[in-house]
């Protein structure tokens, strides 16, 4: 190695070469301690980045030196000489961001994050782009790499010598580009030389950042496209198709399945990654800028809920229900993982104590019964006319028969006449028809309505709803019961699937990102990624053939890795059961206990409360149900008196 | 010096229906810079279910030979590793041109067996039914025993999706001295299922021609496999397609 100097002309052994790059070596400079290293150039570097490194040192304040790795001095191949590199500050104990949003990589690095550290890291993302932007900066060539994440939701920035910096009016330019996470206004560039980016475009690759931090790594621009043909990332984006849009559909895209979407966040939040992707957002100024989404994720910050079920469950406090439990039901998709959580059993929760409180609230039994006896009912009289036409009716009757009487003794010739006459006399009688339907009909009424006082009676008054609480608590209980021994079972099979979970912990530990596969770059893994396919264990023939884009050569490739892998696994069957997936398993059924213990837990109070509205009912409803027994016990002695 | 017929015969089944024979196989000496000569045998039998199983087989046999060539001029020693590699090369190739021909992979449905025999050590492969039997000349048998039994209808191709898994290799250092590859269309003759060995009457007398030969009199020996292939006797024992390759360097 030869001696490099800073601009002071001090010399500056370089130590142990920590990592190579596409550009340039990190070397250790051990005489500055542990926290500063060298970037060193593999070949010459132009005059203008030499000016730019310079003015980098120049413009470093301590906000740029506190968020990034910014160039600190730089390092000349003799005094005054070549610029060959820089010293810059070490990022320790961080990981890519992808090591964060990605929920395979998740599990490993950052086991014990939920969704509120999430949260954190993307707000603390956007303050680090806040700040390079009011600095008058643009990072231009914003990807997952770029960004570090330390065990405190710190967001870091990285490479920053590649970042467009505007020193005393001079514009250093960002000659680089990630495709996937490129904007649409300059997708199709093959080269980014001479390209003047905006602050515009750095905040469509925030906006993206932050949709995979906040939604399980997915890419916003793959989905499942609908079309005819391929629809390749590169393509999506420069098309505006934002798979999880309000419009995507009309663009022929869906998000992916058993994706989580914008819809767990709050409106506010899905509306900036609505502005960021959609052809508004092209616009001047369009896109939400970080210091917005700073704001917003603030205030989503505030508003988070921890799930009642499950501990390394967080997320946002407008949602009615856990996204993450519904997730997990759905799709089998274990996104957090509890540490807490793995000792199943250990609660206060008492059975029995609890079930003694339940039997002894009594039932506020049957609902008695209502009749109108004992009532004094007086039947509606008749009306005048129909009494003075039953009483000519009498009178006709006795005529009639006085008529006959009198005719066949004296005139017994004309008998048939005087029976005609006779005949009309007697049958002629009182008509009261009008009288009578009324009656009938005001009969059916009340009767209708008694029987539907009745019911309700009975439904509100009576214990069913008692009884049915009871029972449904009664079967919580016995779910409870059964569940330790449900919970042998699965330990069970999980011995018994022994060697798949070997093989699949044996599988998940190849990241596709580190292997070269044939075909497949880094703009495809992107793509599986967002599928869900991270690692060699979920890798399936119909999965990946599921994905747009990718026909039986791409899937045999990926399948063939796998298998190859595969064919490399040794089961050891002396190893047992993997810790992990018991403590997987236990979380599965500590969640379901305290599911049902809580609903348990809230029995007995429901109960009285259900006796206390039945207990209730039966004054409030009492009213009513006497006012149409009485309607009826009237109706109906008031058409018996119809005769 | 080897010395190799092979012959493929539509089986009875296929005549009576007029589908053309769906076997396919390879055998020849590749001699190499160095003036070593190994022989390779390839054997792939399309399904009879698959739309293009013969192409398939047709593909497996061309791929496969030329990626053995490229492997045996490569300094390289070989092993399992290589032997999946050839694998992958076929299944690329039949996966590029079901892409290319709207078709699905299993419409290539194929099984595959292969050795390549130098002068002091061998490698076998095999996915699916068929079988290779092997001899130093002093020791018979077959190589791997096939997975399914004599009559069952179900085997492993090398279009599915676990053909790496279903692959059996085997790579030894033991030089031999004959070896038989056929298709599941001889299996039944050519095996005895019961005792789970070769079944010699079937081999012996065809190798018996075969080591009392002149090496230029061969090819016509090849017209006389296909004819005995396609005899009464063997076809009223099946009547499915056969391809048997018969090797010696046994003087």
């Amino acid at each position: 190695m030869i001696d490099l100097f800073d601009s002071k002309g001090q010399r500056i052994p370089l130590g142990k070469k920590l990592g190579t790059g596409g550009e340039g070596s990190v070397y250790g400079v051990p005489v500055l301690g542990n926290n500063i290293v060298a970037k060193i150039y593999h070949e010459a570097v132009s005059a203008e980045k030499q000016a730019k490194l310079s003015d980098m040192v120049r413009g470093g304040d301590e906000t740029l030196k506190k968020i990034a790795a910014w160039p600190l001095e730089i390092l000349q191949a003799s005094v005054g000489g070549q610029i060959r590199g820089f010293l810059m500050q070490k990022v320790t104990d961080h990981e890519p961001i992808h090591h964060l949003y990605g929920p395979s990589h998740r599990k490993q690095r950052f086991p014990d994050k939920d969704w509120a550290f999430l949260v954190n890291t993307a707000r603390n993302a956007s303050a680090a782009l806040e700040a390079i932007h009011s600095h008058g900066h643009v990072i231009g060539d914003i990807n997952p790499n770029l960004l570090f994440v330390a065990g405190n939701s710190i967001v870091k920035l990285i490479d920053c010598d590649s970042f467009q910096i505007v020193v005393d009016g001079k514009h250093y330019l960002c000659e680089v580009g990630v495709p996937h996470f490129t904007p649409p206004e300059l997708q199709g560039y093959s080269s980014f030389r001479g390209v003047r980016r905006t602050k515009n475009h750095d905040n469509f690759g925030l906006a993206l950042i932050l949709f995979h931090i906040l939604l399980m790594g997915r890419h916003p621009f793959s989905g499942v496209f609908s079309g005819v043909g391929d629809m390749p990332l590169e393509k999506s984006i420069a098309q505006f198709r934002y798979a999880f849009g309000r419009n995507s559909a009309s663009k022929g895209m869906t998000p992916p399945p058993n994706s989580v979407t914008p819809a767990i966040l709050p409106g506010e939040i899905a509306n900036l990654f609505e502005r960021a992707f959609t052809e508004p957002g092209a616009q001047q100024e369009g896109r939400p800028t970080a210091r917005e989404w700073v704001k917003a994720l603030d205030s989503l910050k505030s508003q988070l809920r921890a799930c009642g079920q499950e501990t390394a469950h967080k997320y946002f406090g407008g949602l009615s229900a856990c996204p993450w439990c519904i997730q997990e039901q759905r799709s089998g998709n274990f996104f957090f993982i509890s540490l807490a959580a793995t000792t199943a059993g250990i609660s206060s929760f008492n059975l029995a104590q609890l079930w003694t409180r339940i039997t002894t609230i009594e039932s506020p039994g049957r609902a008695p019964e209502i009749g109108a006896s004992g009532l004094n009912i007086q039947p509606m009289p008749l009306p005048e006319s129909i009494k003075r036409a039953r009483a000519a009716a009498g009178v006709k009757k006795v005529a009639a028969a006085g008529l006959i009487i009198v005719c066949l003794a004296s005139v017994p010739k004309l008998f048939i006449f005087a029976l005609i006459i006779a005949g009309f006399l007697f049958f002629s009688g009182a008509d009261d028809s009008a009288e009578r339907s009324a009656r009938q009909n005001a009969f059916n009424a009340a009767r209708q309505n008694l029987s539907s006082a009745q019911a309700r009676w009975n439904l509100e008054a009576g214990e069913v709803k008692f009884q049915d609480k009871l029972k449904e608590l009664l079967s919580l209980r016995t779910e409870l019961e059964g569940l330790t021994n449900q919970l042998a079972q699965e330990r069970q099979k999980l011995q018994q699937n022994i060697r798949n979970s070997q093989l699949h912990r044996f599988l998940d530990k190849f990241f596709l990102e580190n292997h070269n596969i044939s075909g497949v770059g880094p703009t495809r893994k992107v793509t599986l990624a967002s599928f869900g396919i991270e690692t060699a264990a979920d890798i399936t023939w119909n999965k990946v053939m599921n994905i747009n884009g990718f026909g039986q050569k791409l899937t045999g490739e990926l399948v063939d890795w796998r298998k190859g892998l595969e064919r490399r696994f040794v089961f050891d069957p002396s190893k047992g059961v993997d810790p992990a997936d018991i403590a997987v398993l236990n979380q599965r059924f500590a969640q379901k206990q305290k599911q049902i213990e809580g609903r348990l837990m809230a029995g007995p109070e429901q109960l009285s409360q259900i006796r206390g509205q039945i207990l209730l009912q039966r004054t409030q409803l009492l009213p009513m149900i006497r006012v149409a027994s009485q309607q009826f016990a009237q109706a109906e002695a008031n058409l018996a008196v119809m005769g | 010096m080897w010395k190799v017929i092979r012959a493929s015969a539509v089986g009875s089944s296929h005549t009576e229906s007029n589908i053309p024979c769906q076997d396919d196989c390879y055998a020849d000496v590749i001699s190499t810079a160095d003036g070593i000569d190994y022989l390779v045998c390839l054997v792939s039998d399309g399904a009879g279910s698959a739309k293009e199983g013969g192409r398939g087989a047709n593909l497996a046999c061309l791929t496969a030979k030329q990626s053995i060539e490229a492997a045996l001029l490569n300094p390289k020693p070989i092993d399992e590793t290589v032997v999946e590699g050839w694998i992958v090369d076929v299944r690329r190739a039949i996966f590029k041109s079901a892409d290319e021909n709207s078709l699905a992979a299993r419409d290539y449905a194929c099984t595959f067996l292969g050795a390549v025999l130098s002068p002091c050590a061998s490698i076998f492969f095999q996915i699916g039914d068929g079988a290779i039997v092997a001899s130093s000349g002093y020791v018979q048998g077959v190589v791997f025993w096939p997975d399914s039994g004599p009559y069952a209808n179900m085997t492993n191709f090398i279009t599915e999706e676990d053909a790496l898994l279903n692959l059996h290799v085997s790579v030894t250092s033991r030089r031999i001295n004959e070896v038989a590859l056929f298709s599941d269309g001889v299996q039944r003759l050519a095996l005895s299922f019961e005792q789970r060995i070769p079944h010699n009457p079937f081999f012996e007398p065809m190798l018996n021609v075969l080591r009392n030969q002149k090496s230029a009199e061969c090819e016509a020996l090849d017209q006389q496999l296909a004819h005995f292939l396609n005899s009464p006797q063997i076809n009223e024992r099946t009547d499915d397609d056969k391809t048997l390759i018969l090797a010696t360097r046994r003087a």
